[in-house]
């Protein structure tokens, strides 16, 4: 009786172990459902393009059109809207912020409706 | 009567010694611009996404005598390549699986779970002649026209992207093909082939436009006929 009760709690510990070691996922992409702010600093004064591409790797919005910057932290928001005003859809999106041509800020996120 | 059959009917009547079979094989394809994705994905947020290291291709080939020296392939083909990142799985569950399974764990394809996975797909018909070398009858090299069409699609557990394409290319090779009728008394022959493909395909839709799905490389494939 002994023995078979310990098979029994022996074999019912050893399958609970998997479910007691299960990990939460973890997930590197930033989710978005809604507009968000990307944040960027301008070390030396010059010209700033920020442009969202998809994952297929095509522009699909420009943010900051070779616009002058001076010196300091500058914010410019996502809608989540490409450059014909329609919504991206959901998928993965890399954004690049370029300071004379120099990259200063650079994340892919995805996007989630 | 199933196309299969058909096709079999209509080749069991043509001139000439015929045999249809299938294929498997391995390309090392270009995708010179899934690599740069494959950086973005790296640099941006996934540091350990990994593309695959060679693509898969199988298909069904059908090969016939044109004439005494010139041979003809047609094949309708399948290629897969793609990258991906996945989470977990290596720890004492996966450990605790394996034990489980008697080993067998080993056989699933991924213990972990996708984070991100980005699948090609190709579909490809080839129509292909070969001129079969004087002297040494199992060996022919030639080539011909390839038509393909694929799709990429970029997926995670939250989102699913996908473009298509299609467009011609070509394939040249050397095939190497047995003579007899039979191996060890079944009705079975066995060729083999290298060489190289031209399938480079641009995602057409406007999301997509300018991507371009590269399977061009070296590819080699071993092949399993019945004689008709």
């Amino acid at each position: 009786m002994q023995m078979r009760r310990a098979v029994f709690f022996g074999t019912l510990f050893l399958l609970l172990i998997p479910l007691a070691c299960e990990e939460e996922l973890y997930y590197p992409l930033s989710r978005y459902s809604s507009p968000f702010d990307i944040s960027f600093e301008v070390t030396i004064e010059g010209v700033v393009d920020a442009t969202i591409s998809n994952c297929h790797m095509k522009p699909i919005r420009t943010l900051i059109d070779s616009e002058y910057m001076e010196c300091g932290v500058h914010t410019v928001q996502w809608d989540l809207l490409d450059d014909h005003g329609d919504y991206s859809g959901d998928g993965i999106y890399e954004i690049e912020v370029l300071l004379d041509g120099d990259r200063v800020y650079y994340q892919v996120v995805e996007v989630v409706k | 009567m199933t196309a299969i059959s058909q096709v079999m009917l209509l080749l069991a009547l043509l001139p000439g010694r015929w045999k249809i079979g299938y294929q498997f094989g391995i390309g090392m394809p270009s995708m010179a611009d899934e690599e740069a994705y494959s950086r973005v994905l790296q640099q941006g947020a996934v540091s350990e996404y990994e593309l695959d290291e060679a693509s898969g291709r199988l298909g069904f080939e059908v090969i016939g005598d044109l004439s005494e020296r010139l041979r003809f392939k047609g094949a309708l083909g399948w290629s897969f390549y793609g990258g991906e990142y996945s989470e977990g799985g290596g720890s004492f569950e996966l450990l605790f699986t394996h034990w489980f399974l008697l080993g067998l764990g080993a056989l699933l394809s991924d213990s972990g779970e996708e984070v991100v996975w980005v699948d090609n797909a190709a579909t490809e018909l080839d129509a292909l002649v070969y001129y079969s070398m004087p002297g040494a009858d199992w060996l022919s090299a030639g080539g011909g026209p390839v038509y393909t069409w694929v799709s990429r699609s970029v997926n995670t557990p939250y989102s699913s992207v996908e473009g298509s394409g299609s467009g011609p290319g070509f394939h040249a090779g050397l095939r190497v093909d047995q003579l007899s009728d039979r191996t060890l008394g079944l009705p079975l022959v066995f060729g083999g082939e290298f060489g190289y493909r031209h399938q480079k395909i641009e995602l057409d839709s406007e999301e997509t436009g300018g991507f371009t799905v590269d399977y061009s490389g070296p590819v080699f494939s071993l092949g399993t006929y019945i004689r008709l």
